[in-house]
């Protein structure tokens, strides 16, 4: 029972009592009143007449005379002249009356009707007694009428006791309310500082603590973000320059090129120094030190517009920037700038130009590429390349796709397009879910895998169509209708107003049993946050799942979107989580788990490909993995 | 607890020292001595007294006696008394301060001769008019019977005379406090008199 109802019901009681006790005592003393009052008014009558009745000396007539007079008033039930053997002289009785007051009233109390009697006396001998009995019913009338305005009174009284009542538990109440939307804030890891402290003392308490350990729990929750932050520029972060290192670099690289999004295409610049090993030599680590943390932090600022790019000095002599979902125009003007710039620093720096030289090598990436293939073809070209100049390596252009433009169009427009699946599993081998792969075959019926259209869809700003192909499919298939089906959604479909809206007039037809997942790379994420928010309340509302994919610390990006966020799970590169979790040395830093778990996120290791590293995943404490070690997409 | 088995214990002792149905108590007198000293307890003492010597005289005899020991005490009005217009004195009041008025008179003799065993159906408070002074006066007329001619007792006058001896008053109007207090032959718990009502409430807690 709500402390409200208490409250309420332990007023009803003490104001029944009280209306008890008043109907009570008021009415005893009523009765008392009117009994008092009845007798001194048959006593003055008694007296009064027992005086008139003594002139007439013991004539009888004249004594009734004078005694109907005083009856004909209408005061009196009976009045009775007696003499002193108690014979009746003469007596006046008036007939009984129905009573006006209910039956029931009149059976609640015992009413006595006072008598009075007056000796009458001629001369000194008393002749008689006269009594006089007065009429009860008015007695009657006036207590219930009484009684009745006793009622109407409480009515009253209670009602606007209990308004009063109502309004002022609620504003006192209010701040327990309050208090219990700060806990409810805390479960769901939003830290609310109640401003409003009640007056009332135990409330306040209560409020202060409350707001105390709110703080408490806000600063253990920034503190674990920083420590996981901190961590993670530990482990990828160049020292001598401030900027991502090789293991950063392979990491995102790899990333991109399994991505199933636009970014699985792009471009790498190669910033090569040549001659350093010479300068060392010749001038010392530390000129040549401070040489290439200029030449860092020049492509840094330059970089500042391109908010995609990943920086990352890979090697003592190189810094590699990768640009997904380039305008190939863009990075052309942005090597040239580069190499200026870069050529500043050289002749600023007192390295002799014939000494030192700087090569930039651009290369094309697409989803077909490995990391090794990757470096081998920049290791390759560095020799050869131009010196102080920009040398393009890419042996072949995205427009040479493996899937022509027309067929893409086409297969969008007609929903021809083919799903594959990778079922994700928990640690007791259960399916957790399943992730859809989109695939499109080609005019020679081959099939093709996101990367090989992906980068030309985001190109010819297709990628909201493909989305509601994906979901339509999946919710027509038949045998994917009682599976939980984890479906990508591209960067340009939350930001897509009419998309979204699409999305909810389709989850709005769904029965409530049918529960989909949906994911967004963190990577798009970022770049779109407050529509991410909205995406992901909306399917909050709607009974779905919301989903990171491809989830990495980013540098300067403050934790605290995934408390907004609030999705049910994030998908980790495996080999970045182990690195996350572990550490070079092999010690275990379960910050970034605990944060992440604390916000009762799952974490799904992604990528798999060794029992090693699931099995060392296992031990650290990751419940959920998705690997071709566990499953190979297979076509739906 | 000890308050209450004292509250109990008084009001025991109320009912069991009323001096109405008989000789004034010794916790009375003590009372009295405290409040007014020896003297009241000496005119108690003499009191009792002519109780227990009066106890076995014929009627006619207990109404001389008692008549004669009330008349004793000196006439004082009620405003002069007891600063008030009309006040009715109990017998232990009168005799605490050994003055009174007419009404006082009346009551102390009716209460004794009540204590003696007369009945009280037989005596009644006269209402008179004094002739003499013209004024209001009370007397305590006795009935031997019902019809009888009734013997008044006076302060004004020391002699017991019947009523038609007594050319210099003239009855007003009699009360009979047995008979106020009984209707068709029962007995109510309060009078109907108020006056009455009151100085039975006093005689009872032996007001001083």
């Amino acid at each position: 029972m709500s402390l409200f109802k208490q409250i309420t019901l332990i007023m009803s009681l003490f104001l029944l009592c009280v209306l008890m006790a008043v109907v009570f005592f008021n009415f005893q003393s009523a009765k008392q009143y009117a009994q008092e009052e009845m007798s001194n008014n048959a006593q003055n009558t008694a007296t009064f007449l027992s005086l008139s009745l003594a002139s007439t000396k013991g004539d009888v007539t004249q004594m009734s005379s004078m005694i109907n007079a005083i009856y004909d008033s209408g005061y009196f039930h009976k009045i009775v002249l007696q003499d002193t053997q108690e014979n009746i002289l003469y007596q006046r009785i008036k007939e009984d009356e129905t009573s006006t007051v209910p039956a029931w009233f009149l059976s609640l109390y015992d009413f006595k009707t006072p008598i009075a009697n007056a000796t009458v006396s001629s001369g000194w001998n008393p002749i008689g007694t006269i009594k006089v009995t007065p009429i009860e019913e008015n007695a009657h009338i006036k207590l219930y009428t009484n009684f009745l305005e006793i009622l109407q009174s409480f009515a009253l009284i209670s009602i606007v006791s209990f308004s009063l009542l109502y309004f002022l538990l609620r504003l006192i109440l209010s701040s327990l309310v309050r208090v219990k939307e700060q806990a409810e804030a805390v479960i769901d890891n939003n830290f609310i500082i109640n401003n409003h402290i009640p007056s009332t003392s135990e409330f306040k308490d209560v409020t202060l603590a409350m707001n105390k350990m709110v703080d408490k729990v806000k600063g253990i929750f920034e503190r674990e973000a920083a420590s996981v932050q901190d961590y993670h520029k530990l482990l990828y972060t160049d020292s001598l320059t401030g900027i991502a290192n090789r293991s950063f670099f392979e990491l995102k690289l790899n990333d991109f090129l399994s991505s199933e999004e636009a970014d699985s295409n792009g471009i790498i610049i190669s910033l090569y120094l040549e001659g350093l090993i010479e300068a060392n030599k010749s001038i010392g680590h530390e000129k040549v030190d401070k040489l290439i943390q200029s030449l860092a932090s020049t492509t840094q600022d330059l970089l500042k517009k391109h908010t995609n790019a990943v920086l990352a000095r890979t090697d003592g002599t190189k810094i590699c920037i990768i640009f997904p979902r380039y305008q190939e125009d863009d990075i052309e003007t942005f090597s040239n700038q580069l190499l200026a710039k870069v050529l500043m620093d050289l002749e600023n720096s007192s390295l002799d130009d014939a000494q030192c030289s700087i090569k930039i090598l651009q290369l094309h990436y697409t989803a077909q590429d490995n990391i090794s293939k990757i470096f081998n073809l920049i290791e390759n070209n560095i020799s050869s390349a131009i010196k102080n100049a920009v040398t393009n390596i890419s042996p072949e252009s995205l427009d040479t796709s493996l899937i022509s433009r027309s067929v893409i169009e086409n297969r969008i427009k007609e929903h021809n397009i083919a799903l594959a699946l990778q079922d994700v599993y928990d640690i007791n081998h259960d399916i957790f879910h399943c992730e859809a792969y989109v695939r499109l075959f080609d005019e020679n019926k081959e099939i093709h895998e996101a990367g090989d259209f992906i980068p030309l869809v985001h190109k010819m700003k297709l990628d909201t169509k493909l989305d509601q192909n994906v979901l339509n499919y999946v919710l027509k298939e038949n045998s994917l209708e009682n599976r939980n089906i984890a479906i990508n959604i591209s960067l340009r479909f939350i930001q897509d107003p009419q998309s979204i809206q699409w999305l909810k007039e389709r989850l709005g037809g769904l029965s409530k049993a049918r529960s989909l997942s949906f994911e967004i790379s963190n990577y798009s994420l970022l770049s779109s946050i407050n529509e991410g928010l909205d995406f992901s309340s909306l399917l909050r509302a709607s009974g779905h799942n919301f989903g990171i994919d491809r989830f990495s610390i980013e540098e300067d990006t403050n934790l605290n979107y995934l408390q907004m966020l609030k999705p049910q799970y994030l998908k980790i590169d495996s080999t970045y989580l182990l690195g996350m979790l572990q550490g070079k040395q092999g010690q275990t830093n379960h910050a970034l788990q605990i944060l992440i778990e604390s916000l009762d996120i799952k974490i799904i290791a992604t990528n798999l490909e060794n029992k090693e590293v699931k099995a060392s995943l296992e031990e650290i404490g990751i419940k959920y993995f998705q690997g071709s070690l566990l499953a190979e997409p297979k076509l739906a | 607890m000890a308050l209450l088995k004292l509250i109990i214990l008084s009001f025991f002792s109320i009912h069991l020292l009323a001096f109405n149905d008989g000789p004034i108590p010794e916790e009375v007198m003590k009372k009295a001595e405290r409040k007014y000293g020896g003297l009241i307890v000496s005119r108690y003492l003499e009191y009792n007294k002519l109780l227990s010597q009066a106890e076995h005289l014929p009627s006619g005899a207990k109404l001389q006696v008692v008549n004669d020991f009330i008349n004793r005490i000196p006439y004082k009005s009620d405003i002069k008394n007891w600063k008030q217009e009309d006040y009715w004195a109990t017998p232990l009041e009168l005799l605490a301060r050994n003055k009174g008025d007419s009404e006082d008179y009346v009551i102390a003799k009716y209460f004794a001769l009540k204590t003696l065993g007369l009945d009280t159906k037989r005596l009644y408070f006269t209402y008179v008019t004094s002739i003499k002074f013209n004024r209001p006066h009370m007397v305590l007329s006795y009935f031997e019977t019902p019809s009888a001619e009734p013997l008044i007792l006076d302060n004004m006058n020391p002699d017991i005379l019947n009523a038609s001896q007594r050319t210099d008053l003239s009855p007003v109007y009699n009360f009979n406090p047995t008979l106020d207090q009984s209707v068709d032959g029962q007995e109510l718990k309060q009078s109907t008199h108020q006056k009455w009502k009151k100085l039975h409430k006093r005689v009872k807690r032996n007001k001083l």
